[in-house]
């Protein structure tokens, strides 16, 4: 895997200088934050504002933030990838970078790992931010939640979050187009996450990480090893196809 | 010995035949120009040579290795530099040396000092620490020279190297170019026939994919010497190349301004005759005479001369 | 007086999310006044969707925006 500490260094200096990482962070920051604490005040938000009608609902509890923390992250960093993502490969290869650092001794299998590797590991990152930020107002403003359970549903969000980074990789390694490659990668999520819904074949979907962790606060038992199955195939599946296109792609 | 060596090389652009059949062989050490008018196939040529681009058919070595796309061991025995060299704008021009040495496995003691001497040498010292962005085109060129040559290649591709540079820029890098050759060997691509002129051993010309000639400067001289006679006159020269039209010997004559006055270029099929017929033709004229000279047929001359047969198909 | 007490005793856990917004706009505010050429070369309609398009205005800045 010739080349691969570099690239892997350069990957990460540019997803800092061009504020890739910033603005993974602030964002994934901002819904973690934002859930328990909408959560807790919007009632008395709506009140302030001075709006009349007397609002009748129970008070919000922890698992609930936690619950709708994991939805909202989910969607919102699937936005993400997709954008910091869908230009990846093909700005490169339109840009005249590519032809560059390969004609040096780089293999092409480490030029996409490196992206691969340091896109996760951004995300990584900006999620152990984001959940133990709201993790913490979770507990200041709505009570204790199982830690634990909110772990494991962080890890599965990162599973989520690699199997995302893989198509969209993928579909940057095909499409010229930044808008094709992205709006691509989005049709894919939604796609999955009406299927998801569909009895059998639902529970296969990469959404399945997502309500396995989400089922885990609640104490609902029933796993989803389906969907962590196929979220690995589809990330190795991605990988490999986006390897075949770039191995005899001319630069 | 022979650094790089092409065995029936063919690129097909959808339907278009880029590259058809090209055999050629470089010697080691030698400065190689390899010339031809846009989109004649020199970019696909060297996109094929350094492995970043595959051939229909064909096969092609570089300083004793197969080309393949998996051949990754020969890349760091080869420096590359493309048409128009394309950077991270978000590095600085030393980022990018010292991303380009780490790629070539140097040493960071090594890389250092690589970029120390080569910033130097293309007089980007100063600008070193800007971002790349904010580079003009002369310097993106000038860093792109760096970068191919910071693991001191044996084998060097240089696509257009003096397309960006103003003059003087251009005379440098040629400069540079030749004291390279003690080490390596150049493989240069270009359409302009000064440089070619100023720096190759060897030449070759390529027109609409196809190989047309290749030898050495001296002999691509002789073998075309069809030599040319400049006359000057004082006012129009026309009756006379009127009367030339009718010698059997007259391969083209013309009337060219070269340093503003007006000159009559006589290319020659038999320089014996012409030699001895052209003054009395001259007299009969009745024209003044100022200049009378013998001269060497330029590339430009041969290129010109060579592309216009090749095209006529 | 109700409605103020509640005010200031929520105000604090709001902060940290706006000067998470803030600092958003503020990167990609300077990043546009550094710049010289940005996207459709029309420096004052960024200016106007970093400012007012919350989190997605700077985001879509920062992402497509910057042109060398």
């Amino acid at each position: 895997m010739s080349g691969l500490g570099a690239l892997i260094k350069k990957e990460l200096k540019e997803q800092l200088k061009t504020y890739r990482f910033l603005i993974i962070a602030i964002v994934l920051l901002i819904f973690g934050l934002m859930t328990p604490l909408m959560l807790k005040y919007l009632p008395e938000i709506l009140k302030i504002a001075g709006e009349d009608i007397i609002i009748d609902i129970p008070p919000a509890t922890a698992v609930q933030a936690l619950t709708e923390y994991a939805d909202t992250i989910a969607q919102m960093g699937v936005l993400i990838v997709v954008l910091v993502t869908m230009g990846a490969i093909s700005r490169e290869i339109d840009k005249g970078t590519a032809a560059m650092v390969l004609s040096k001794p780089v293999s092409r299998e480490a030029f996409i790992l490196a992206k691969l590797f340091t896109l996760s590991t951004s995300f990584v990152v900006a999620l152990v931010l984001a959940s133990i930020a709201c993790y913490v107002y979770t507990v200041i403003l709505l009570g204790e939640a199982d830690i634990t359970a909110f772990i494991a549903l962080n890890g599965l969000l990162i599973l989520f979050f690699i199997v995302a980074i893989s198509v969209t990789l993928l579909l940057s390694s095909v499409f010229k187009s930044q808008l094709a490659a992205g709006g691509l990668a989005l049709v894919f999520f939604v796609g999955q996450a009406v299927i998801a819904n569909l009895p059998k074949i639902g529970e296969y979907m990469p959404s399945g990480l997502v309500s396995w962790g989400t089922g885990l606060l609640t104490g609902d038992t029933a796993s989803a090893w389906g969907a962590v199955r196929m979220s690995l195939a589809i990330i190795i599946a991605c990988l490999y196809l986006t390897w075949l296109r770039m191995r005899n792609k001319e630069l | 010995m022979e650094a790089i060596k092409c065995e029936g090389l063919t690129k097909r652009y959808r339907d278009i035949i880029a590259l058809d059949n090209l055999d050629l062989s470089v010697e080691e050490h030698s400065i190689f120009g390899f010339l031809g008018p846009n989109g004649a196939g020199k970019t696909t040529t060297i996109k094929l040579l350094v492995g970043l681009s595959a051939p229909l058919t064909g096969k092609a070595w570089v300083a004793g290795h197969e080309i393949t796309s998996g051949a990754i061991g020969l890349r760091s025995k080869i420096g590359y530099l493309p048409e128009v060299p394309a950077f991270y704008n978000w590095m600085t021009g030393l980022e990018f040396l010292s991303f380009i040495g780490e790629l070539h496995h140097l040493s960071k003691v090594e890389t250092k000092k690589r970029c120390d001497e080569l910033l130097e040498l293309v007089e980007l010292k100063e600008a070193a620490k800007r971002r790349i962005g904010g580079y003009s085109r002369g310097m993106r060129q000038r860093l792109g020279i760096a970068q191919a040559i910071i693991n001191k290649p044996e084998v060097l591709f240089l696509d257009e190297p003096c397309s960006a540079l103003d003059p003087i820029g251009r005379r440098e890098v040629l400069e540079l170019i030749k004291r390279l050759s003690a080490g390596a060997t150049v493989f240069m691509s270009t359409h302009i026939l000064s440089d070619v002129e100023r720096v190759c051993d060897s030449v070759g010309i390529i027109d609409r994919g196809k190989l047309i000639t290749t030898s050495s400067m001296e002999e691509l001289q002789r073998k075309y010497a069809r030599s040319v006679f400049e006359l000057e006159f004082e006012g129009d020269a026309a009756p006379l190349v009127a009367s030339l039209r009718a010698v059997p010997w007259l391969a083209k004559a013309e009337q060219v301004e070269v340093n503003g006055s007006l000159t009559l270029r006589i290319q020659v099929r038999d320089i014996n005759t012409a030699k001895r017929e052209l003054p009395g033709i001259t007299a009969a004229s009745g024209l003044t005479l100022l200049r009378y000279e013998l001269t060497l047929p330029s590339l430009e001359d041969i290129f010109v001369e060579l592309i216009a047969g090749g095209g006529k198909r | 007086m109700d409605n103020l007490d509640t005010f200031t005793e929520i105000l604090p856990f709001f902060i940290p999310l706006l000067i998470l917004q803030l600092a958003l706009m503020i990167v990609a505010l300077v990043d546009l006044i550094k710049r010289q050429r940005v996207r459709g070369d029309n420096k004052v309609l960024w200016a106007l969707v970093i400012v007012l398009v919350n989190i997605i205005g700077p985001v879509v800045y920062l992402i497509f925006g910057r042109e060398e």
